[in-house]
């Protein structure tokens, strides 16, 4: 979704689509013409990659980085092993075998120069983006439709909300909730965001069963396992979409210290227990009244 | 000044096989160079790899940080340049229990209470709608 001033909605739209493309061509894991496919099927190797996926690789490894791990963009393998391996919307609600969780290889394994654009990933690393990639083009697209119209620009990518340009009177409105299909009435809060960045990542969506237990998407990279339910629900914002989300997916992580943590950063965030209970974080408003 | 041709003409039938090995030699030596070529630049590849970046790391280019965010906040992921207020419109909580971390809970200086009027910093002659609301989950 885009949220511009009526005059620059076609010229937002074609900016965000061609936006979408790119980032679809160079970083999805599903596409076998992707360049991430191709750097998954060339380990070992060194290449050239386009500056877009060098850009996507670098702020996966500073995301990595930053999280001390937390969030790790070498754990396509371990996706693969719990049965995340298609399109979500392809993947079995239910299957019988049971699944084991693969370590992530580490991010450390992933050598990038981006300044020459050649990537190297170690023998049996392979990436996945999806922690990074779609907030990253959202903080692009939102810049790029900023800067080409000049008009208060909010991009929303799957709950992940970048913001760029001027700042309408009272801010944007944004419902946060456990997930970004729901309704305006769904249980969670709505606050004024005043520029900068929002995301949420949450352990109630993209679940499937597998061998009589409930996997989710968010893996703890350390043990390939599904990260600990400590949090259900996890809103954060920041300067940015990809700080955002980066600090919302390791706050799933980290589990019970992650308050502390999003603190030391100054980020303001809401975390959601799986019975229901708020925690909020630094400037994270109040309900209102 | 003598060529291949004059070369033929000056050896003797019996030497054709001696010819070909010749031209074989000179297509072998060829495609070694080639091989060699390709296996320098691979070299030279790895090698400015290795000196640009060390593993898990990336070259000064690859660590900038996404749109939106300060060049100088170094490790950090960076806190939004105004936090975000309440909204008017009353929310849902979950399921009413709410505690906060960190600090006290209060609002920042910056942010109205969700009662207070807005201040207006300037006359607004043709306002514009307010943006719809858009909704942040999981995805």
């Amino acid at each position: 979704m885009v949220v511009v001033e009526e005059p620059a909605v076609a010229e937002a739209v074609a900016l965000l689509r061609a936006e979408l493309d790119a980032i679809d061509r160079a970083c999805s894991r599903f596409r076998a013409d992707s360049e991430l496919s191709w750097a998954n099927a060339s380990a070992g190797r060194v290449l050239r990659v386009s500056r877009l996926f060098a850009t996507a690789v670098g702020v996966a490894l500073r995301a990595a980085e930053r999280t001390g791990g937390a969030v790790d963009p070498t754990v396509e393998s371990a996706l693969v092993a719990l049965g995340y391996d298609r399109d979500f919307a392809s993947v079995r609600a239910e299957a019988a075998g049971a699944v084991r969780g693969r370590p992530a290889a580490g991010w450390r394994t992933v050598t990038l120069d981006a300044r020459h654009r050649l990537l190297r990933l170690d023998p049996g690393t392979r990436l996945d983006l999806g922690a990074t990639a779609k907030a990253l083009a959202a903080d692009r697209a939102a810049a790029a439709i900023a800067a080409a119209t000049g008009s208060p620009t909010l991009v929303s990518l799957g709950g992940d909300v970048a913001t760029a340009g001027p700042v309408p009177a009272g801010g944007w409105t944004v419902h946060v909730t456990d997930d970004h299909r729901a309704g305006p009435d769904a249980p969670g809060q709505r606050i004024a965001l005043r520029g900068g960045a929002l995301a949420t990542s949450s352990t109630s969506v993209r679940r499937w069963r597998r061998g009589g237990r409930t996997v989710h998407h968010i893996v703890d990279p350390s043990t390939g396992e599904p990260a600990s339910r400590a949090w259900r629900t996890v809103s954060v914002t920041a300067a940015s979409c990809v700080d955002a989300n980066t600090a919302s997916t390791a706050a799933i992580v980290r589990g019970a210290d992650a308050p502390a943590w999003l603190e030391s950063f100054g980020l303001p965030a809401r975390l959601v227990d799986p019975a229901g209970a708020v925690v909020r974080v630094g400037a994270w408003p109040r309900d209102a009244a | 000044m003598t060529g291949p041709v004059q070369r033929m003409t000056r050896r003797a039938p019996h030497d054709a096989a001696v010819v070909r090995r010749d031209h074989g030699l000179r297509r072998l030596r060829r495609a070694t160079a080639i091989a060699a070529v390709t296996a320098a630049v691979s070299v030279g590849g790895v090698t400015a790899l290795a000196a640009a970046t060390r593993p898990g790391h990336a070259s000064p280019a690859g660590a900038a940080p996404p749109a939106g965010a300060d060049e100088s906040s170094g490790g950090t992921l960076q806190a939004p340049a105004a936090p975000p207020t309440a909204h008017p419109q009353n929310s849902s909580g979950d399921d009413g229990r709410s505690r906060s971390s960190g600090d006290d809970g209060q609002a920042p200086p910056s942010s109205p209470s969700a009662s207070a009027p807005r201040p207006q910093t300037q006359p607004q002659p043709a306002p514009s709608p307010s943006p719809p609301p858009v909704t942040s989950g999981g995805s």
